[in-house]
């Protein structure tokens, strides 16, 4: 046996290695035993096996303590360092991992995987200003595969912690494009914005608590609560502080329409939603929830009138499209309807509802064969959603 | 502010700009005094008149610009910057005018480039925060996530106290940390981190109980979850927790160390245990344990300190909660704790004053907690399932 390759995908602190991204170190032992100053091969052999087995099995002390000695046996085969440096960072033993690591990548610069290794693990042992420049690199080279993605997170935990906040949202994009279905990453993700908004929360109160931006924000975040009573209270003293607000009246309207279903509800949320309108005539999302209260109520042709307000102001709004369309189908103008929905199916190729009018819509104009394709469209929508 | 921004810079521009005609110098001075005293009509006729008789005058055009745009008149004024900046365009900020005009106009992809470039490189505060906001806006409305998030950090760096900036970042932040935890929810609806992210809004509700159980589900998915076993200790010390759930805590405390062992708060934890038990000198132990792997872990200073205070060490325990308030000046029980510790030592008025700024914190964060609270809980509701319907 002269190679072995090795690492299951361990956990550190719970962020996995990767079940894909695998650091792999090949130990040499022929290397080893040539290198052996006092150990006969045969004890340097026994000592090799009992700690890979060691390995193997996740006895990481014993692995440590065998990897160690063989260390001591042969000092200078980089791939054992390498070893020994990359179980004490399976313990979560940084500190120790470093020296080892370093040891191997000065006896073999090129050992793959290592400066990545030493940077994640000086980054766990808090030495996060020694592990950035390597963290930088490794993320930047897409050689490094799926270990990209723990050296991403690592980096963004380093940024972070030396409060490099900037650098840190870039990384924070960058994982969250790379491995948008990760749950690790859009964990991170969340936990990084999350903790950005409290923050900037936290800072908004200390300095202008009174501010219309301050109430503003108190009602975003009762509203997300769910207190929504509350939330216009807060509101509404943004309002007095600042009664052209541009949002204000919208939120308001919407934390009318969210709130339990109180007589005349639907009527203070249009006034609040037509009053923002007043205050900021392109606020599509004011002129969308005016027309679709107005759609279901079935005057279609006010509504007709602000869905058409919302995507003049926002082209790429598809909420909006869907609204047009679908009154201009309602209203029999299936001519007209056709390019809002395929608009919108275009802008938004997930939404049921934008495949099911607008299979609707190609059957009113005899297009069996389009209405056929989006029906199947809305179909598959509708199956991955159960 | 806008005008009185755009008015000062312009003007500034416009006395230092040779005509080398007399009439025309005063059909200028007029205009400028009319866009002045917020007469943009008459300002407007002013610079256009001049402008008939002298077309190469960059400053005339921007001031035409500006009265254009404080009339709401956007894309005269975009067309008035555009002359402007043609003719001279070192003319400070008149690209970045023209950007705020087109955007004004509804010409966003127009708009894009003069306000991005003007953005970067503006001069002046003012018109840096405007466009920096309106630069924002567009991008937010394009979905372009990089870009707006840059520009937002951009804008926190420049403008640290501004409201509206900090306001900004709270939605943008919010918005961005929800759009995660719903992929969490929509990628991994079983995982553990969606457990793990329940169990943190439950915390922020002060719902231990249910956050104990949370953790218990993600620990079960994943042993070794970042953080989970300590987030799990913790929760099951905030519930009153009788002897048997205090040693599960304890295990869960044991295990965190095991797959960190350099974890801090987990030894600060165990401290806490330890002192709850009574046990004064183990809890010594962990918290100098807590201290010497976290130095700058300001919870384990300030429990040292209790202990040293405890056993009669109220120098050394000064030492550490000086070391602790430095580290977080706003921490209540650290300025209450170096409080008790001066008067042990009869250091009468630094004990005084330190009560002072105890007082101090408290009655502010009283005010600020609940809130905290709330966008903590907020954040996370956008994304994670109704716990309160799970048993």
């Amino acid at each position: 046996m002269s190679f072995v390759s090795l690492l299951p995908s361990p956990f550190r602190r719970g962020r996995r290695l990767g079940g894909e991204g695998v650091i792999v170190i090949a130990v040499a032992l022929a290397g080893t035993a040539a290198q052996g100053q006092q150990a006969s091969d045969e004890a340097l052999r026994d000592t090799y096996l009992s700690a890979e087995a060691a390995f193997r099995d996740q006895r990481l002390r014993e692995a440590a303590e065998g990897y160690a000695k063989l260390a001591e046996l042969t000092p200078g085969t980089a791939e054992v360092h390498a070893k020994l440096g990359l179980i004490h960072y399976l313990q979560g033993r940084f500190e120790e991992a470093v020296p080892s690591l370093r040891k191997a990548l000065e006896l073999k610069p090129s050992l793959p995987s290592v400066k990545p290794l030493l940077a994640v693990s000086l980054s766990g042992a808090g030495r996060h200003s020694e592990a950035v420049p390597d963290l930088e690199a490794g993320f930047a080279d897409p050689s490094n595969g799926d270990l990209r993605r723990l050296i991403g997170l690592e980096l963004q935990r380093s940024y972070v912690a030396l409060d490099w906040t900037d650098q840190a949202a870039r990384v924070v994009g960058e994982l969250g494009k790379a491995y948008p279905d990760d749950p690790e990453v859009l964990y991170h993700v969340g936990r990084f914005h999350a903790d950005m908004a409290t923050a900037a929360m936290q800072k908004l109160l200390e300095v202008a608590p009174e501010s219309v931006w301050g109430h503003q924000a108190s009602g975003d975040a009762l509203e997300s609560l769910g207190n929504h009573a509350l939330a216009i209270v807060e509101y509404r003293k943004a309002l007095e502080k600042q009664p052209n607000q541009p949002g204000v009246h919208y939120s308001i309207g919407m934390a009318i329409q969210s709130s339990a279903g109180a007589a005349g509800d639907d009527e203070d949320a249009m006034e609040a939603f037509r009053q923002e309108l007043r205050v900021d005539p392109s606020n599509a999302l004011a002129a969308y929830e005016l027309g679709e209260i107005l759609r279901k109520r079935a005057h279609l042709e006010e509504a007709r009138m602000y869905f058409l307000q919302a995507v003049d102001s926002r082209p790429e709004f598809g909420l909006g499209r869907i609204g047009l369309g679908r009154v201009l189908r309602e209203l029999e103008r299936p001519d007209q309807a056709r390019p809002h929905l395929e608009k919108a199916v275009e802008v938004a190729p997930e939404n049921e509802v934008a495949r099911y009018q607008l299979a609707l819509v190609y059957r009113a104009l005899g297009d069996i064969g389009a209405a056929e394709r989006e029906m199947g469209e809305f179909q598959r929508l509708q199956d991955e959603a159960k | 502010m806008l005008t009185a921004a755009i008015a000062a810079g312009l003007l500034c521009a416009q006395a230092q700009e040779p005509t080398g005609q007399e009439p025309l110098q005063d059909l200028l001075q007029q205009a400028s005094r009319a866009l002045a005293d917020h007469r943009y009509d008459d300002a407007a006729r002013g610079f256009e008149e001049a402008l008939a008789v002298q077309p190469r005058l960059a400053a005339a055009h921007a001031n035409l610009g500006v009265a254009r745009y404080l009339l709401g008149d956007f894309d005269r004024a975009s067309s008035a910057f555009r002359h402007a900046h043609e003719i001279s365009p070192s003319m400070p900020n008149a690209e970045l005018y023209l950007g705020l005009s087109e955007a004004r106009a509804g010409r966003v992809e127009s708009a894009m480039g003069p306000l991005s470039r003007g953005f970067w490189n503006a001069s002046d505060d003012p018109w840096r925060l405007q466009s920096g906001i309106l630069l924002a806006e567009l991008y937010a409305a394009r979905g372009n996530h990089d870009q707006l998030v840059r520009v937002v950090s951009a804008l926190r760096k420049a403008f640290p106290d501004d409201s509206e900036v900090l306001y900004l970042a709270y939605r943008l932040h919010s918005d961005l940390a929800a759009e995660a935890i719903a992929g969490l929810v929509r990628e991994a609806p079983g995982s553990a981190r969606l457990h793990q992210v329940t169990a943190e809004l439950l915390v922020s509700e002060g719902d231990f109980p249910r956050a104990v159980r949370q953790y218990r589900q993600a620990l079960s998915i994943d042993a070794k979850l970042s953080g989970a076993n300590r987030a799990l200790a913790v929760a099951i010390l905030n519930s009153d927790p009788d002897e048997a759930l205090t040693a599960e805590a304890e295990e869960a405390l044991e295990r965190e160390l095991r797959l960190n062992p350099r974890d801090a708060e987990s030894l600060y934890q165990l401290g806490e245990i330890a002192w709850r038990r009574g046990q004064q000198e183990a809890a010594l132990e962990r918290y100098r344990s807590a201290v010497e792997m976290g130095p700058q872990f300001a919870e384990g200073r300030i429990a040292l300190g209790k202990a040293l205070l405890a056993v009669g060490e109220p120098e050394i325990a000064a030492d550490h909660l000086e070391t602790a308030v430095r580290i977080d000046p706003e921490n209540e029980t650290a300025r209450y704790r170096l409080a008790q510790a001066y008067r042990q030592l009869g250091r009468i008025e630094e004990s005084a004053e330190e009560l002072r700024q105890f007082q101090r914190i408290r009655s502010a964060s009283e005010s600020l907690s609940a809130i905290y609270r709330q966008v903590q809980r907020g954040t996370a509701r956008s994304g994670v399932p109704d716990t309160r319907s799970s048993k």
